[in-house]
């Protein structure tokens, strides 16, 4: 063989070598690690990133890996063993230790599968009145979204004579909560995602006022309630100052103030309006009636027939109401 | 016939190249030249190549049937996709009796049940605790006791463990006292050789999750393991024949290893490079290896098991990839390992998956 020949089969050679090499080393190495939970100030170097996003590979807007939907749920949902926190069941487990007799803790807000609303059973009136906490989850009846679809975002945009509904948004959990952490009460973005809020937004607060769980232990946030129609949170009296002007952000028009009732607006679809921009301790906010999550109310044959704004059926939707019917009316009105 | 071309041509043409012997024919024909010398040698190179691309296929076919093994009759480090059982709903954790004959599941959606399927994949029961129709209930994670093969659920929602018999016969509620002396807020569950209950609790705050022992006829726990703070949503959890435990400290992003006096030996850690891990949830031991369930990284990793309890396991592979293709993971949690075979639960696809070497 000449020296030209050897050559070339050192080469083929070399190239065959390489090749097996390639195969062994592109089957080998499948998948990388990932990461964990979020943290907050993880630093100039963290790793936590990679959990949800991929820079150059994403599946998902905002860079996400995967539907945020399931990202949140793998800690916050039923099936979250990450977290004390069941947003599709309505659960607080943390907060259980202050009632031991009770299952887990019943959310604030809701959940978007179950609610322990015992809407059926309000007493009293006023804003003394109490609606119990159920000791199962009972299937919701109506949510705010979180699964992306497209809904409509009743009342957004500013006062119109003409015929304007709002606007269609897809929301997921991150529309309205910042994962990365703000500091702000319940991390609530102050413009949420898809709102047309105007630059400055709404910033809702949060503070360190600590409350006892037992003796000697102190929790710093109260997620859960013992009673529906009590919307104080012990974690932040202040957050009524702004709860109503931060769901205005998506439902712009229905923000109403004093002499709504009676004051035509100029808007051809929301004309007349309930007040909601009470600003002090005790007064109605959008919240005192509605829960953000979801509501296992049901509705009657009048209540059921209330279309929504556009006219179309309302089914069975429970408005995010927190007492059957319409019994959040009775709670104040006493009709 | 066509006239020679291509594959044969070159074959033939390799005969009679007086570098391989073919010097006869050559004469007959007159002495080659330079041009016709290099486009022949182009055709062997060219030759080499199609037949090592043919080694690399039939080295990736023999992989695909033969455990992932680079060569046939060599141990796979990462065992090979069996089948799948579907009929769960957001199934969680898993575990298997000590003949592989009762496949136990437990649902996070749906009507929360355990699911009971046989090692054909039949369904051949249902597990849950008495109770109103409707009432709520969330099994999370299950256990056999290998001696009388009860079936141990633990119920994060109505914070106790409930116990069944082999034959699905509902026994009693273990109702297990926590870290706070008060109700513990169960979560992963393994039986110790000497035959303690392992359990992880996650109630309360960081610092009063972790792992206690109890002996399974007594609801106070007989130890804590691992110093207050040291686990954040600890998961699955599994004991070595030697008592050494293995945590899915899941929220932390590590497993962590302790010996049977409940001393840190050793742990894999949260990070980005290859075997490091991103969420744990399940964790699961053969007499080889130690598998883990990376829920948000969609795949299982495999570590040997040491010998050696204060050696960091060395990483081996993973097995399954994000997708739903029937040998890939949409949040894989729990795991289990019984009569050869890995079970893992396939959360966001509603079934589990049977891997075996």
């Amino acid at each position: 063989m000449k020296i030209g020949a050897r050559a070339q089969m050192k080469r083929a050679a070399a190239a065959i070598a390489a090749a097996l090499a390639m195969s062994l080393l592109v089957q080998a190495s499948v998948a990388f690690a990932d990461n964990g939970p979020h943290i907050k100030g993880a630093g100039l170097t963290p790793d936590s990133c990679a959990m949800c996003h991929r820079a150059h590979t994403a599946k998902a807007p905002y860079l996400l890996k995967e539907s945020q939907t399931s990202l949140c749920y793998t800690c916050h949902g039923s099936a979250g063993t990450g977290s004390s926190l069941d947003v599709v069941d309505g659960l607080g487990y943390t907060e259980h230790t202050r009632d031991p007799k009770k299952i887990a803790g019943a959310l604030r807000g809701g959940g978007f599968q179950y609610a322990l609303i015992e809407s059926n059973n309000p007493s009293g009136n006023g804003y003394v009145g109490e609606v119990p906490v159920r000791s199962s989850g009972a299937p919701v009846t109506s949510t705010h979204s979180v699964n992306e679809s497209s809904q409509m975002a009743w009342g957004n945009g500013p006062i119109s004579a003409s015929v304007n509904y709002g606007t269609t948004i897809s929301l997921t959990c991150g529309s309205c909560h910042d994962p990365h952490g703000n500091g702000d009460y319940r991390i609530l973005r102050p413009i949420p995602v898809e709102s047309g809020a105007p630059e400055s937004g709404v910033t809702v607060p949060d503070v360190n006022t600590k409350y006892e769980i037992e003796p000697g232990r102190f929790a710093k946030y109260d997620y859960t309630t013992e009673n529906y129609w009590d919307v104080e949170d012990e974690n932040d009296p202040n957050f009524i100052l702004n709860i109503s002007a931060w769901c205005a952000t998506c439902h712009t028009r229905y923000l109403a103030g004093s002499k709504s009732a009676r004051t035509n607006s100029g808007d051809a679809v929301y004309t007349y309006r309930h007040r909601t921009n009470f600003t002090s301790q005790g007064s109605p906010t959008c919240i005192q009636c509605h829960v953000a999550h979801g509501s296992n109310a049901s509705m009657g044959p009048y209540s059921s027939a209330v279309p929504f704004p556009d006219g179309s059926s309302g089914g069975s939707d429970s408005r995010l109401l927190r007492i059957d019917n319409r019994g959040v009316c009775q709670m104040c009105h006493n009709k | 016939m066509a006239p020679d071309e291509g594959g044969s041509s070159v074959v033939r043409e390799l005969l009679t190249d007086p570098a391989r012997g073919g010097g006869k024919k050559e004469s007959e024909k007159g002495p080659l030249s330079d041009e016709e010398r290099k486009r022949r040698r182009r055709k062997i190179v060219a030759l080499l190549l199609i037949l090592a691309a043919l080694i690399v296929l039939l080295i990736m076919l023999l992989r695909s049937v033969s455990g992932n093994s680079p060569l046939p009759g060599i141990p796979s480090d990462v065992p090979s996709h069996v089948s799948n059982i579907y009929g769960v709903e957001q199934p969680m954790g898993i575990a298997v009796s000590p003949d592989g004959n009762r496949i136990y599941v437990t649902e996070s959606e749906g009507p929360r049940f355990v699911r009971v399927f046989n090692s054909s994949g039949d369904k051949i029961g249902t597990l849950k605790p008495p109770g109103p129709k409707g009432a709520w209930r969330l099994p999370v994670y299950v256990a056999v006791e290998p001696n009388s093969e009860d079936v141990w659920v633990s119920d994060r929602l109505r914070e106790e463990v409930d116990v069944y018999g082999p034959e699905g016969k509902y026994l009693r509620a273990f109702k297990p006292t926590g870290a706070l002396g008060k109700g513990a807020n169960p979560l992963g569950l393994a039986f110790g050789p000497e035959g303690d209950l392992y359990m992880t609790d996650v109630r309360g705050k960081r610092q009063d999750q972790g792992v206690l022992v109890f002996k399974p006829d007594s609801e106070k726990p007989l130890r804590r393991i691992g110093k207050p703070g040291e686990f954040w949503f600890p998961n699955e959890i599994t004991v070595d024949g030697n008592g050494n435990v293995y945590v899915a400290d899941s929220d932390n992003g590590q497993v962590l290893i302790f010996d049977p006096k409940g001393s840190l030996a050793s742990s894999i850690a949260r990070g980005v490079g290859e075997g490091d891990l991103g969420l744990p949830r399940g964790v699961a031991l053969d007499g080889e290896h130690l598998f883990v369930t990376d829920t948000t990284a969609h795949t299982i990793k495999v570590y040997d098991h040491p010998g050696n309890v204060s050696d960091v396991p060395r990483y081996l592979g993973s097995f399954g990839v994000q997708g739903v293709g029937d040998d890939q993971f949409q949040y894989p949690n729990g795991i289990a390992v019984a009569n050869g075979k890995i079970y893992v639960t396939d959360r966001e696809n509603n079934r589990l998956q049977i891997w075996s070497y």
